[in-house]
């Protein structure tokens, strides 16, 4: 019987770098990367900037087909996962077909929250690159988009609207901007930059009702609207994957490696102890995390086993004047606090988490500078 | 002239400017090798403040492709 050395269940950066360092270092025997998407690599980051035109489409691949035969990796994209046996290590796909493994890595990202109300023309995401294709094709300068959610797809959903001249409003749930991370005086300076940018924002508002040619929301007011874009946030596809199911991810280790044997979690999927925050269990959802943690399961395929020790960071400026970098964990997890140091009045503003007296997060406002003494408080 | 392998020495680095988003995975890899400017994009500060394998894992972290990466020979390994 067939027996799979690496079986990577995502074809992301994660599952993708998993493999290839595998590879690189010299790592034998049969690697197959599963993938409900049917493209090879892309770049997630970048789809925002194809949609606005900034970068050809085709850019937007990291890697042409012709990679993964290079390097043996066997691909079987545009299929599904149902269900892991961790005892007889075996992988069950949507059509029946079991792939047996010696090592599995799950690097299977996730998936844009299921928004309650009915499905629609005009109701955009913004994850994979058909999402892509179809708001690049939906937002015209003369569009009125109502953006659900106010996250770091609201904002690139609002930067894209700016580039494309039209118009955008924000509907945020939370009484101000972003209450789940930013203290009081970062959530008026971005909600300022969004204004300056020509972005409506209504706080305190959830949407009640899709109407034909709108939105009408909790308080009675309609918005006009011919396309709704969705930015409510990520799910982690947990199902197939039985007891590694966690609070927020799968779960993992500090070394990325679940508690079943043959097995690790990696990207942002992964629900593991970060070192650099005390041990604190979160998931983190950005590329260059998902890609470093592939990189060390790659490694730890290889028999290079260790924490995995890189403080997670990441950056937006999509919105002109609302430069933000976070480092760590700065979502207002329980029990922790936030400090809040304001260097220039709506501008420059600087913001720490603390949980148990220890920095787990921090940030940046239109500060870049300040990000090397940043790094400095975390352990 | 020998097969073995020499260890990787990088003696240029080009960031596109262009290409650059500000998603400062470089940064975050390798800190001491680049940073962040006041437009937000990526520059370098001191080749020599990584290693070659911190510098190629920060390059191929980019995820427009921006850094560019040059040996001894003048060779681009990267991308």
């Amino acid at each position: 019987m067939r027996e799979i050395e690496v079986l990577i269940i995502g074809g992301g950066v994660a599952g993708t770098t998993a493999a290839e360092t595998y590879r690189a270092g010299g790592g034998a025997g049969e690697v197959v990367i599963v993938s409900d998407e049917p493209h090879p690599l892309y770049s997630r980051v970048l789809l925002p900037h194809a949609v606005k035109g900034k970068s050809d489409p085709e850019k937007v691949f990291l890697k042409k087909e012709g990679f993964y035969g290079e390097k043996a990796i066997e691909t079987l994209f545009g299929r599904v996962v149902t269900r892991v046996d961790y005892g007889r290590r075996i992988v069950t796909l949507s059509d029946g077909e079991e792939l047996p493994y010696r090592k599995l890595v799950i690097a299977v990202g996730a998936k844009p929250r299921v928004w309650d109300m009915p499905d629609a023309a005009g109701i955009l995401r913004l994850q994979t690159y058909e999402d892509a294709e179809a708001v690049a094709r939906a937002v015209r300068p003369d569009s009125r988009l109502a953006i659900v959610g106010s996250g770091f797809i609201g904002l690139e959903f609002a930067a894209i609207a700016v580039a494309k001249g039209a118009h955008a409003v924000i509907l945020n749930r939370g009484p101000r901007f972003w209450t789940s991370m930013f203290g009081e005086e970062m959530s008026a300076a971005v909600q300022a930059s969004l204004e300056a940018a020509g972005v409506e924002v209504r706080n305190n508002v959830r949407v009640a009702a899709r109407a034909a040619l709108g939105v009408r929301l909790s308080d009675g007011a309609d918005i006009a609207c011919d396309l709704v874009g969705l930015g409510i946030g990520v799910e982690v596809p947990t199902a197939p994957f039985g007891d590694l199911r966690g609070d927020q991810g799968l779960l993992a280790d500090a070394a990325l490696k679940a508690k079943h044997a043959g097995v690790w979690v990696a990207g942002d999927c992964a629900e593991f102890e970060d070192l650099r925050l005390g041990g604190l269990r979160h998931v983190v959802g950005n590329w260059t995390n998902a890609m470093a943690q592939g990189r060390h399961v790659g490694k730890a395929l290889l028999g290079e086993e260790g924490p995995y020790l890189q403080l997670t960071q990441y950056t937006t400026n999509v919105i002109a004047g609302a430069s933000l970098i976070f480092l760590g964990e700065c979502r207002n997890i329980r029990g922790s606090t936030a400090a809040t140091r304001v260097i220039e009045p709506g501008k420059k503003i600087v913001e720490e988490r603390i949980l148990d007296g220890r920095v787990i997060g921090t940030i940046l406002l239109n500060a870049p500078e300040l990000r090397a003494e940043a790094m400095t408080k975390f352990a | 002239m020998s097969d073995e392998k020499k260890p990787l020495k990088i003696t240029k680095i080009v960031v596109d400017r262009d290409l650059c988003i500000g998603a400062a995975s470089c940064v975050v890899i390798a800190p001491n090798t680049f940073q962040m400017d006041e437009e937000n994009k990526a520059y370098l500060v001191d080749i020599e403040g990584h290693d070659a394998e911190t510098i190629v894992m920060a390059a191929e972290s980019c995820p427009t492709k921006a850094i560019f990466l040059y040996d001894e020979e003048g060779k681009q390994v990267y991308p």
